[in-house]
């Protein structure tokens, strides 16, 4: 699944980020990283998937291929 | 969708020579041409015999430029008549300072305040292009420019 980062940046360098595709702790660490390399976090809005968990079934398949 | 983060510039000890770099694409694309430094002389002395207004913009988000910059280093660009010039005030902070005979004070600060914005606009495009990829592995896989002129880029990785 490809992990995705929109980023719109004004003339006055202020920087909107829409990032699709990490899911719980991984979307905040990439905000986090985002305002490492900007400045200051103005707003962080999570969305839906951003409260999805990522669970290990702890289950192994293989196949012959 | 994931998540939303907006950020504001707020652009700490950045490198000389990434500044220069940013500065020199947002004033090439504006239609200006770097001046080197022997050229630069002969013009400060034609300039000051013209009496031509300046003004003098500071860069609010920018922290203090970092050491490589030395105090009588300056970068100079010239356009019909207006000149810019990006150098380290002394408190170590970025300054733009715009002179030009035939243009009021108001349109020169204009200028200086676009370019001071365009200069943020291009080292924060930069920084984010050159860190996601060094950090994430992220490439760039789109860009584009709007008529309002905010630049959007489009990051992409694969999960593993």
């Amino acid at each position: 699944m490809p992990r995705e980062i929109k980023i719109e940046i004004t003339p006055e360098g202020m920087v909107r980020g829409d990032i699709a595709g990490f899911k719980g702790k991984e979307c905040r660490r990439i905000a986090e990283i985002l305002a490492k390399i900007v400045g200051d976090e103005v707003s962080f809005e999570p969305s839906s998937e951003y409260f999805q968990t990522e669970v290990d079934l702890g289950i192994d398949i293989e196949t012959d291929r | 969708m994931s998540g939303i983060v907006i950020l504001a510039p707020a652009l700490i000890a950045p490198a000389w020579p990434a500044l220069v770099s940013a500065a020199g694409a947002v004033m090439v694309a504006m239609g200006f041409t770097a001046v080197d430094q022997a050229v630069k002389a002969t013009q400060e002395a034609k300039v000051d015999s013209q009496v031509a207004n300046e003004v003098e913009i500071d860069v609010k988000n920018v922290e203090e430029v970092g050491a490589t910059l030395g105090r009588e280093e300056e970068l100079v660009f010239t356009r019909d008549g207006i000149s810019v010039r990006f150098s380290r005030d002394v408190r170590g902070r970025l300054k733009v300072c715009v002179s030009g005979e035939e243009h009021s004070k108001t349109e020169l600060e204009e200028l200086g305040r676009t370019v001071a914005g365009k200069v943020v606009q291009q080292y924060v495009y930069n920084r984010l292009i050159e860190e996601m990829k060094s950090r994430e592995n992220m490439e760039l896989v789109d860009q584009s420019i709007d008529d309002d002129e905010n630049i959007h880029i489009k990051l992409r990785s694969w999960e593993d």
